[in-house]
């Protein structure tokens, strides 16, 4: 949901992509947009909704040898299923690896806070054979692939996964700060969840009504044309109808299974989160913000913190994060840690002039321009942009957004955060 | 309504077809003389420019071992502020023949970016401040690395292969003692003397033409026409074995097979594709825990280096696998279809590699050093043959070996 350092936004739009796309006529309508402007670096990208298939959206990158596919699906899981579009993807990942290796390329799944992305790069001169593959792994475990031996080991890697968000200070710390911050996202990992009582079949059925057309987007960058890239997706998902509705709990009688004990986290140095609600502040001043609170830790000593824009389809967050190193009293507490944020925080407020902004604002568009530099990066780009907002030039629109953030945007969201009172998390020893 | 639905089908299909038509032959407007290249890539979201120049330990007395790595870091160091104004990013990189920078920087910047560099590695002199910043943290990374099992087995290699007096047997990166003794002259020094357009290939690859490219590259490094000029290691390299034995749970081995003086580096690279993918580590070969493969450039051809991590007690079975799989790739030829399996995974793999503008810049920038010319991966591996890897296995000479075993 949030990319480390200086952070993305989402650009409210007033129409929607599924309005635009809803037109009628059988043949997928691949159509370049640029709106950014002729010179917006990450684009134009081509935008089609292939009959009875997902989203496409594709940058072509005609000398470039490589493509990127990246396929993400939004999920919900409701009671007595969290955990499930992680037990998906770990089933999907040997045959993704497998067919990824046989075309030489690199396969990689996973589950965000609110997708669960299937991801291939290889040779764009296989590119068919990417896409079927990619169509066939995020289609859903067949049942040889669903076996028992194959869903325990699944479930074993999807509980590891989860278990590992909470033994740890900072991943913990985040989550924390996730739940406080975006409690509409629920609690994406599963944890505390016991995910025996998930069948192949609740699983199949389960994943047969989430992973739809409708609810799916494929961004695509690299030497492909959209044209291939749309009929390529057409028809997608199709799979065996197992019929019946998936019942959303693990027990019969509507009991949910009994949660095991989340593990005790390894904590040595005390961590601290400061997160901040800012869905009404301009993203993009809020993006160079965090630039220029990173460059105020670090003249203030405050090694390894961090300030970070985290955001969702309804709301942003401006967060900081840091960790203390324990002093020979026993460590002075995350209060310090508080005050040395807050402190950097009126300082950045304070040398917020025209110079600092220029040179923050830089280093935030380099930011996302430097992660796009691969056919990977790339897709990756556009498609966190789009799983975020909806849309599916919010990077493009972010980008030409952070061009023109001035001084008095940046001074303005700083004053708004400084009157805002934050969530705060604390993870002490 | 099935005149509808044919329609559909065919409509999606014909445009795939008419864009393929009109799609462009790549790669479109390289640029390549012997010593710069440009590598214009319009979609391109960063520009990268990679420099080779010919310094190195190999051109190091004893005691300047070290200078042109610290030159290297001082450079860089006394224009990262500069740089990071800009939204750029610079590093470098240690080879044993060539010293190699790589920038970064955004379209909108990067020539003031790359004038900025270009202007500091040839026309300027860093700081005492730079150098003083360059060493220490120089110092710091050598230091970590010291006195590893791994350090150890890899300088053993060298000592085997080169000779244990050699300028090539040091650690191409400088050792901390010695570099922790190297002023600020000696920097300057070695910069003026051997930092020299002359002396050095350079490529730009990103959101330029060519016309840009060539532009400030020719500005930078005027006549190109000659090739650089490339260190041989004096005496020849031999096949010297090394074995030493330190309190640790694995076994290392290592082998350095000489390269012919003209030597066929795209079979050869493919040839530790298929090492690696036979011999690398798996899950169905618990046993292996590392493999490293290396092909060392230098005037006299150079040298095919692999090091083979493994179990103590399987190091024999597998240190007989890659002399095997050397000697049958020598001697048999491999079937068509095989190598047409073989090729796909490899240019997957060397496309992966260079995804990046500043890797696709250096290997353009080594290509120029090395061999005087540059060839894309997937022109470079559609002409190898099941002859030509047959050839670059059987060009190998008698390996040096060396050794790390518990004691």
């Amino acid at each position: 949901m949030w990319w480390r350092g200086n952070g993305l936004w989402w650009m409210p739009v007033a129409a929607s992509w599924a309005a635009l796309w809803a037109a009628p006529g059988p043949a997928a309508a691949v159509q370049p947009r640029a709106a950014a402007g002729s010179d917006a670096v990450l684009g134009p990208v081509h935008i089609a909704r292939p009959a009875g298939g997902p989203l496409v959206v594709v940058r072509e990158q005609p000398e470039s040898r490589l493509v990127a596919l990246r396929l993400a699906v939004r999920v919900d899981e409701p009671r007595g299923m969290e955990g499930a579009a992680r037990v998906v993807v770990e089933l999907a990942r040997p045959q993704l690896e497998a067919a990824a290796a046989a075309l030489g390329g690199r396969a990689s799944v996973d589950r965000t806070a609110t997708h669960a992305v299937f991801r291939l790069v290889g040779p764009a001169d296989e590119f068919e054979r990417l896409a079927a593959a990619i169509r066939r792994a995020a289609a859903g475990p067949t049942d040889a692939e669903a076996g028992s031996g194959a869903l325990a080991a699944a479930r074993v890697v999807a509980q590891a996964q989860a278990a590992a968000e909470l033994d740890t200070p900072e991943p913990l710390l985040r989550t924390k700060l996730r739940e406080a911050l975006f409690p509409e996202l629920g609690v994406a990992s599963g944890r505390g969840v016991d995910l025996a009582g998930l069948t192949a079949d609740r699983l199949a059925r389960w994943w047969g009504a989430t992973a739809t057309a409708s609810r799916a987007a494929v961004v695509v960058a690299g030497g492909v044309e959209a044209a291939r890239v749309a009929a390529a997706f057409e028809d997608w998902p199709v799979r065996a109808s197992r019929g019946g509705r998936v019942s959303t709990v693990a027990r019969r009688g509507g009991e949910q299974a009994a949660a095991p004990r989340p593990p005790a986290p390894q904590v040595v140095t005390p961590w601290l989160g400061l997160g901040y609600p800012a869905s009404r502040l301009d993203p993009a001043a809020l993006a160079v913000a965090a630039a220029l609170l990173n460059e105020e830790f670090g003249r203030a000593g405050l090694a390894g913190a961090s300030a970070e824009v985290w955001w969702s389809e309804r709301r942003r967050a401006l967060v900081l994060i840091a960790s203390e190193l324990p002093t020979r009293n026993g460590g002075a507490g995350a209060g310090s840690v508080r005050d040395r944020l807050e402190r950097a925080l009126a300082a950045a407020a304070g040398r917020a002039d025209g110079a600092a902004v220029a040179r923050a604002r830089r280093r935030a568009v380099r930011d996302v321009l430097f992660a796009a530099r691969s056919a990977e990066g790339l897709a990756e780009v556009l498609g966190t942009m789009l799983d975020r907002t909806g849309e599916p030039e919010a990077a493009l629109q972010f980008v030409a957004a952070l061009e023109r953030v001035d001084a008095h945007d940046v001074a303005s969201v700083l004053r708004a955060l400084r009157g805002a009172r934050p969530e705060v998390v604390e993870v002490a020893p | 309504m099935r005149r509808h639905l044919a329609v559909h089908a065919v409509l999606p299909a014909a445009a795939a077809a008419l864009a393929m038509a009109f799609w462009p032959a790549r790669p479109a407007g390289q640029v390549v003389d012997r010593r710069v290249a440009v590598l214009p890539e319009p979609t391109g979201t960063a520009v990268a420019l990679a420099v080779l120049v010919n310094a190195g330990t190999a051109w190091e007395t004893d005691r300047e071992a070290g200078l042109s790595h610290l030159a290297a870091r001082a450079v860089v160091e006394e224009v990262a502020a500069r740089l990071d104004a800009l939204g750029a990013v610079a590093a470098a990189h240690c080879d044993a023949a060539a010293m190699g920078f790589t920038l970064l920087a955004p379209p909108a910047t990067w020539r003031a970016a790359a004038n900025l560099f270009l202007d500091a590695l040839f026309r300027t002199s860093p700081t005492d401040d730079a150098i003083a910043r360059a060493r220490a943290a120089l110092v710091q990374a050598l230091a970590r690395e010291e006195g590893s099992p791994a350090a150890d087995a890899r300088l053993a290699l060298r000592e085997a292969h080169y000779g244990r007096y050699s300028r090539w047997a040091r650690p191409p990166c400088g050792r901390a003692a010695e570099v922790a003794a190297l002023d600020a002259a000696d920097v300057r020094r070695m910069l003026r003397t051997r930092f020299v357009p002359a002396r050095a290939a350079a490529a730009l690859a990103g959101p330029v033409t060519a016309k840009e490219g060539l532009d400030l590259l020719g500005d930078v490094f005027g006549d190109v026409s000659l090739p650089v000029l490339l260190p041989r290691p004096h005496p020849a390299p031999g096949a010297g074995r090394r074995a030493l034995v330190q309190p640790t749970v694995t076994t290392w081995i290592g082998w350095a097979f000489p390269l012919p003086a003209d030597p066929d580096a795209r079979a050869l690279e493919l040839l530790a594709f298929r090492i690696e993918q036979a011999v690398g580590p798996a899950p169905a070969r618990p046993e292996i825990y590392d493999l490293g493969i290396e092909i060392e450039r230098h005037g006299a051809g150079g040298a095919l280096l692999i090091s083979l991590v493994t179990a103590p007690d399987r190091a024999g079975v597998w240190a007989e696998r890659v002399e095997d799989l050397i000697r049958r790739t020598a001697s048999d030829r491999m079937p068509e279809a095989q190598l047409q399996e073989a090729t796909r995974r490899y240019l997957g793999r060397r496309l992966l590699d260079l995804a990046t503008p500043e890797a696709r810049a250096l290997d353009a920038a080594r290509q120029l050093f090395f061999d005087h010319g540059h060839l894309p991966p997937d022109d470079a591996v559609r002409d190898l043959t099941p002859e030509r890897l047959r050839r670059a296995a059987a060009s190998l000479g008698r390996p040096a070996r060396a050794t790390l075993a518990p004691d």
